[in-house]
């Protein structure tokens, strides 16, 4: 996804360089749906590192949430299977990524098992 | 699909003597001697599934002085923390380094929380449900989520404790219809990851047991894509119609339930005979010290 960069004026140089992937290679982009009751994000598309794992990614729509100690986010994919903790989020748009993009459905319950 | 049952059975079989004791570090806290738990173990199945907790109960505290939580068990070899979703045969061919009975330590304090997740109260359901979305993601690679979409939770359940009960008919009565072919197609994509240790970020890609004009890609193609450095190519060429052979490099080891596997192994055979009980071919690649 494209980031937006707000500059206006800039030169014809600039906007060639910018032609590049918005995106660095160390970042993919995610799309982040909500489960049943979970709540819907002001935001839903991030560039998140690849390096990051899904325990790392929950823990952080949980502080965007900003749900309690005791709650939990659980995240799915393709609506069918929620992928290991450990697993990391490069891996995961590789398998599963489409149109350049990782969809990620987040719930605060188990949906699908 | 998976047909060759002798090759299902032995793989099903495959055990691993293993001798469990409590760490030096945590003898102290014991409230009695134990001697150490020898046990012989399936290499399919996970470490809190064994009667470890047990043998040992009597002698563990039910609280951490610590902190006065429930003591939380914990596994570590040499160190070095063993995770629970890993399965007991990986886990030993990762860091096992080739010495029988393989020794583990029990730990009843410091659990390593940045290293190790936690199991909570209900042992058996998180190991269960960790299992289970293993085999539906694996089955989403494989056939779009088609074969598992039809299973009932009764077959989930069928599935779980053929495992968990070493009940090879029960598990592969349901096992076979994840292993099919749609349509005569081979796999979408094949379920894998590769490991080279137990805390580092593993390999999971996406990569097809057939190209498009219908070879069968091996286990050396896979390599090459992904681990480069462990595998060598045979013969230098630039024919297309030439199915690149390779072997595996000086230095690395490749095993798959512990088997040095052959580098042109087709990948859609390993899918379906020599994947775990979760359906994830689990190729551990290791760099043997010279």
């Amino acid at each position: 996804m494209v980031e937006e960069n707000g500059k206006q004026d800039e030169t014809a140089s600039e906007t060639s360089k910018k032609k590049a992937p918005a995106v660095s290679s160390e970042k993919i982009a995610v799309v982040l749906r909500n489960v049943g009751n979970a709540p819907i994000l002001q935001k839903q598309k991030y560039n998140v590192d690849k390096n990051k794992t899904v325990k790392w990614m929950s823990n952080w729509i949980k502080g965007k949430l900003k749900l309690q100690e005791n709650e939990q986010v659980i995240l799915y994919i393709a609506q069918q299977f929620a992928p290991p903790i450990d697993q990391h989020v490069g891996n995961l748009f590789d398998c599963f990524g489409t149109n350049d993009k990782l969809v990620v459905q987040y719930a605060t319950q188990p949906a699908w098992g | 699909m998976a047909n060759d049952r002798e090759v299902l059975r032995e793989v099903w079989d495959g055990r691993l003597p293993i001798k469990f004791s409590i760490a030096e570090e945590d003898r102290e806290l014991l409230l009695m001697e134990k001697d150490p738990y020898y046990i012989l173990v399936p290499r399919m199945t996970y470490l809190p599934l064994l009667p470890v907790k047990k043998h040992f109960e009597s002698a563990i505290p039910v609280t951490d002085s610590s902190d006065n939580q429930p003591t939380e068990l914990w596994f570590s070899y040499q160190d070095v923390p063993l995770k629970w979703q890993i399965p007991i045969g990986v886990l030993y061919d990762l860091v096992g380094g080739d010495t029988l009975p393989w020794e583990i330590k029990l730990r009843i304090s410091d659990f390593p929380a940045d290293k190790l997740a936690r199991l909570g109260t209900t042992i058996e359901e998180t190991v269960r449900s960790s299992f289970i979305h293993n085999v539906k993601e694996a089955g989403y690679m494989k056939h779009r989520g088609a074969v598992m979409m039809h299973l009932l939770p009764d077959q989930h359940t069928q599935l779980w404790r053929g495992l968990h009960r070493d009940k090879f008919d029960d598990f592969w009565k349901i096992n076979h219809r994840l292993m099919e072919h749609i349509d005569n197609a081979p796999y979408r994509c094949v379920p894998f990851r590769i490991y080279t240790g137990i805390h580092d970020r593993y390999i999971q890609k996406f990569f097809k047991p057939m190209t498009e004009d219908e070879k069968l890609t091996t286990l050396g193609q896979l390599l090459k894509q992904f681990k480069p450095e462990a595998v060598v190519e045979l013969e230098e060429t630039d024919d297309p119609d030439i199915i690149k052979s390779y072997e595996v490099a000086e230095g690395w080891k490749v095993k798959i339930h512990g088997i040095e596997t052959p580098m042109n192994t087709p990948i859609q055979w390993l899918s379906e005979h020599l994947s775990h009980a979760d359906n994830f071919l689990y190729i551990v690649v290791v760099k043997i010290s010279s």
